[in-house]
């Protein structure tokens, strides 16, 4: 598949997890679907909860769109060590090679 | 700043921020103002929290077998237990849910599931005395047999929410990361059941279906085919889901829900279908009302609404065709539109499925409001012919039976306080355990009434509640059902009243109307009673000779 094809495939099931789980935040809280949006770090409005209930979304989504799994709570993810897990931009490039190279 | 319509404690052994989000989020009503109980704290929380001072105040408490059960917790490992024993923590649970229920307005509570992994003992899983699925089934029913003990703590079927999430019902990686148990999708489909069923207590149920002809009750057009050669029943799939749909309709009808029809069509041919087409389930005297013209049909929705003395939201408009659908939410944005696909075979799911007429009990008046509907359509054909108000009035020979409060009228009567609205003097809502305490005051005196004329009976409809104090008497209820208004029902009430006052030595009698949206038939009726108005809205009788009966009503007043 076309690396911007694949990019652009997961991005939207990113922004479907997003949907979903804006759904029950705050409006304070809420993510916006943009590709600079931070989720981890500063700068980002997630809690604890909300973060993993966002990574394990994402999972779900990734699983039913593109068919692969995918493990986002490694702990250097999550530890900010990596850096993939800051913004929706990174977290997409990030999911897109460990799936497809 | 919204006022919440429900302050909801929300009280769990797992993580439950999730489902507190979605009931606040969600922007349909009630609009819920959460708060949370302490984790895992679920038995502190039920037996020492003091009895809240909202009296909007409502809770969920919502628990996995395993956490408050603990040797149900055991026997999910394959660990022989005794059933008795479980049972037995059963009614522990129980106990505290009924202590705490005392000082809610309403308590909800989700029945346990097995999660869909647990495959338990397989094919042995419903062996009395071995499988889990047996023994759930006996923990949810012996939770169901003690929480009807009262009557405002409701169980509700969790395992309906899990069906629609399928696969992302549940996750384990976000149970042991979080000890959130149940995927988003459950949570949202638990919001909204409890925010209906928040809804129903309030007496906020939808009370009236409005369906269309063509399309929807039967395929075809009537009008081009005439009613032999309407799809209907028969061997074809979609004769047999217009049928589907008409049985849905009229289980509905057993449930206290009215039905109507608004149709383009020619008001003959339409009928003519509904009394002769061998497959009809429902008849024409399964309907409170019908428009069958080819008027507007929002305009002849609001006519038909009218007529039947209800308010536009309790009202539910199903039609296949959008741009009528679109047309009745431009013109009615309080009725609720249902969304129809174009293939019928899922209509009677669709109606299965709404959540708009939960209601909190269910009388056997209720049951026989359809005819009760019935019958008030005769009356009105026979008021058209009569001509005069005063004339029809007295050939419908009208009779009001008056008792004093009777436990055995205890949940009809909880249903009236909480469910009128136009006539009703304050709008004062109570629970059943609030109304039964403020009995308890000897100062404190409540009337039903039974209505019934030569067409039939209305059943219990009329509620009459006064305080004495010193020598004043003061209205603390005056409510009648829409279905009696304006027979000299109301007429007949205030004579009661002024007669059983004065009875206890009392030499005045006060009303005094509290405004809401939906009540000015009330203050009308109050403006024109012949009580004085003392200013504001507060109406006062102090004549020594009592307030006449009208002459049209004979009452009967039974002593027990």
């Amino acid at each position: 598949m076309d690396p911007a094809v694949t990019y652009q495939v997961i991005l939207e099931a990113i922004y479907s997890a997003v949907d979903e789980i804006n759904n029950q935040l705050p409006t304070a809280q809420q993510l916006a679907k943009q590709e600079d949006t931070i989720i981890l770090g500063e700068g980002g409005t997630l809690d604890s909860l909300g973060t993993i209930q966002l990574l394990v979304a994402i999972e779900e989504h990734i699983a039913t769109s593109v068919g692969g799994n995918i493990d986002l709570m490694d702990g250097n993810l999550l530890s900010l060590q990596d850096g993939s897990l800051q913004s929706i931009d990174s977290l997409t490039h990030f999911i897109t090679e460990k799936l497809f190279t | 700043m919204i006022q919440p319509e429900s302050t909801l404690r929300l009280i769990s052994d797992f993580t439950i921020e999730v489902f507190g989000g979605y009931l606040e989020n969600d922007p349909s009503p009630p609009h819920c103002q959460v708060s949370y109980g302490s984790f895992g704290q679920v038995f502190q929380e039920l037996l020492t929290t003091p009895a809240p001072k909202a009296t909007n105040q409502d809770a969920v408490v919502w628990t996995l077998p395993e956490s408050v059960i603990e040797p149900f917790g055991r026997s999910l490992y394959s660990e022989e237990t005794d059933t008795s024993d479980i049972i037995d923590s059963v009614d522990v649970f129980a106990d505290a849910l009924l202590t705490y229920s005392k000082g809610v307005r309403s308590l909800f509570v989700p029945t346990w599931v097995l999660m869909p992994a647990t495959r338990g003992y397989g094919l042995l899983d419903w062996r009395p005395g071995l499988g889990l699925s047996e023994l759930l089934a006996r923990m949810n029913l012996q939770l169901a047999t003690r929480l009807s003990e009262a009557p405002n703590i409701f169980l509700l079927d969790a395992q309906r929410w899990l069906q629609p999430a399928g696969e992302r019902a549940t996750n384990s990686k976000l149970w042991l990361a979080t000890k959130v148990p149940f995927g988003n999708r459950v949570f949202q489909e638990a919001a909204l059941d409890v925010k209906a069923a928040i809804l129903g207590t309030m007496g906020k149920a939808k009370k009236l279906v409005v369906t269309d002809l063509d399309g929807i009750m039967w395929g075809g057009v009537v009008g081009e085919t005439g009613w032999a050669e309407l799809d209907l029943g028969g061997h074809s799939h979609r004769g047999e889901a217009f049928v589907a749909y008409q049985q849905m309709l009229k289980s509905l009808t057993r449930r206290g829900v009215l039905l109507g029809i608004v149709s383009k069509n020619d008001e003959v041919v339409a009928l003519e279908a509904i009394d002769q087409h061998p497959e009809m389930i429902l008849r024409r005297s399964d309907f409170a009302g019908w428009r069958i013209n080819w008027g507007d049909k929002a305009q002849n929705l609001a006519e038909l609404i009218e007529e039947l003395n209800l308010g536009t939201d309790a009202v539910v408009f199903i039609d296949d065709e959008e741009i009528q659908r679109g047309r009745v939410r431009e013109a009615l944005p309080d009725v609720m539109v249902v969304d129809m696909p174009s293939d019928p075979s899922t209509y009677a799911d669709i109606v299965s499925s709404l959540r708009c007429f939960d209601t909190p009990s269910l009388s056997s008046e209720d049951r026989r409001r359809a005819l009760m509907a019935v019958t008030e359509r005769e009356r009105h054909v026979a008021r058209q012919e009569v001509g005069s108000l005063e004339k029809w009035l007295a050939e419908l020979e009208i009779t009001v039976s008056a008792y004093p409060f009777r436990n055995v009228d205890t949940e009809r009567i909880t249903q009236l306080l909480n469910k009128t609205n136009q006539m009703n003097l304050r709008t004062r809502r109570m629970t059943e355990s609030q109304l039964l305490g403020w009995l308890k005051d000897d100062a404190h005196h409540l009337w039903t009434f039974r209505v019934a004329d030569r067409f039939g009976d209305y059943g219990l409809t009329g509620l009459l509640g006064f305080v004495i104090k010193s020598e004043t008497a003061e209205v603390t209820d005056f409510i009648l059902s829409c279905r009696a208004m304006g027979r000299r029902v109301e007429e007949t009430m205030a004579h009661l009243l002024v007669d059983r006052a004065y009875a206890q030595g009392v030499k005045e009698v006060i009303a005094d109307y509290q405004p809401t949206p939906r009540n000015a038939p009330c203050l009308r009726f109050w403006m024109d009673s012949g009580f004085e108005s003392t200013g504001g809205h507060t109406f006062r009788w102090a004549k020594a000779n009592g307030y006449s009966l009208p002459k049209e009503v004979s009452l009967v007043l039974e002593t027990t």
